[in-house]
């Protein structure tokens, strides 16, 4: 099922037409619940981190400097403070040229069910999809602070002539167990998934490793479409893309696997920035490692965050910190929780 | 959002639209948007105080919410 077009080589100029065809959809629905409070009144995505940012800057930033202007966002769970956010934030794209932020509610328009599950939120706006006339589609989870180039994932993509791309992370194998983990051969093709296994499966390269699912998905547009129709109509599915479409397609289909160290954007000493701050102590010390003389998210910074155009306020605070670390100062604390504190 | 004099904040995460009044103490906390911190209140002191009162996670991280502080920022009715 790969795009029946010639496969030109791997060069900026091969990833930048691949780009073109891309739509993104950001799942953004979902609630987080072990953030416990914090996601009371607002989804996990819309959640403030590092200042200026929220959660959901993250997915979208890299999506621009990927080089994929095609984005929709689907949102359901307390949604309110997300979109204003989105309109607030990221109102700068030009519809002229056919580059958008969409925002796609749950609206019942399929049947009177909101979204059911992850493929169920793709399933409802299929038409929406089809419409833009993208090649690939990829599939975004909107709850991890990371920065990734797309493009690379989508070279893995149509180099191995793959139906469908997962990308995946290095874990711990003890920590693989709150994870999808995926089993693949030597050519990183997936041969197993398995949603939070007792057992997991370690990497081929690395026995002390899993392969994890980071819930980043690259679709054949119109293969995507044939699987969500034929979920849709399975009435023991709970439309979940982790828990049903990859299990039915990995047996008949091509699923490659895409590791992340291969298009983390500015990793350094082999640390490949990813941090899921799902719980009040992730999200504690993901901001509070922001607050280090050279915070491993700088190096992000640095190498181009996109974001929404509101204030300079960390930035600012970053630099201080830079100028501190050239003077060997060490930051105090409270200076430190001062500086990541949010200019209301 | 804004602190008054005499606070000592250490290692916490506050959101926007925040007052923290005098004499406050935090430490190891997450402050949701638009709490206001009434003078000489101690978060992230004595955390089975703060666990009866907040949300106090494993790691011992108090989560305050305008909720938990009987303010009604986000009421309906």
């Amino acid at each position: 099922m790969a795009p029946n077009r010639p496969i030109e080589q791997h060069s900026d100029r091969f990833i930048s037409n691949l780009t073109k065809q891309t739509t993104a959809i950001i799942l953004a629905g979902g609630r987080g619940s072990r953030l416990k409070s914090l996601t009371d009144w607002r989804a996990k995505p819309a959640v403030q981190f590092g200042g200026k940012f929220r959660i959901i800057d993250f997915p979208l930033s890299n999506c621009i400097n990927s080089g994929i202007r095609r984005i929709n966002v689907a949102t359901q769970y307390k949604a309110q403070s997300l979109i204003q956010h989105i309109q607030r934030g990221w109102g700068f794209l030009r519809g002229e040229f056919n580059e958008y932020v969409n925002i796609i509610p749950a609206q019942q328009r399929i049947s009177e069910d909101w979204y059911k599950g992850t493929a169920d939120a793709v399933f409802q706006n299929i038409d929406l999809l089809r419409e833009g006339g993208a090649e690939y589609v990829l599939i975004l989870a909107g709850d991890h602070i990371y920065k990734m180039d797309y493009g690379k994932m989508l070279a893995t993509h149509a180099l191995n002539h793959a139906d469908m791309t997962v990308a995946c992370i290095n874990v711990p194998l003890e920590d693989a167990k709150g994870f999808g983990v995926l089993a693949v051969d030597n050519t990183d093709r997936v041969i197993e998934f398995a949603e939070k296994p007792a057992n997991p499966k370690h990497m081929p390269d690395d026995p002390t490793k899993a392969f994890a699912s980071m819930g980043i998905y690259i679709f054949n547009a119109k293969f995507l479409y044939e699987q969500l129709i034929r979920d849709a109509g399975d009435p023991k599915s709970s439309h979940d893309f982790g828990g049903d479409i990859i299990p039915y397609i990995i047996k008949k289909y091509k699923v490659q696997a895409h590791r992340f160290t291969d298009s983390c954007v500015g990793a350094k000493n082999g640390n490949h920035y990813w941090r899921d701050v799902g719980t009040i102590d992730a999200y504690w010390e993901a901001n509070m490692e922001l607050t280090k003389v050279i915070p491993e998210l700088i190096s992000m910074i640095k190498s181009g965050l996109s974001g929404p155009i509101r204030s300079n306020y960390p930035r600012q605070s970053l630099f201080l910190m830079m100028k501190a670390e050239q003077a060997k100062q060490p930051i105090h604390w409270f200076q430190a929780a001062v500086l990541l504190v949010v200019r209301a | 959002m804004r602190v008054h004099s005499y606070c000592d904040i250490e290692a916490s995460v506050i959101l926007p639209k925040v007052k923290v009044n005098r004499n406050v103490v935090l430490k190891n906390a997450v402050i949701d948007r638009g709490c206001i911190i009434p003078e000489g209140m101690q978060i992230g002191v004595d955390l089975a105080l703060d666990a009866k009162r907040f949300y106090v996670s494993e790691k011992g991280i108090t989560l305050v919410t305008p909720d938990m502080l009987g303010q009604d920022l986000y009421r309906v009715i």
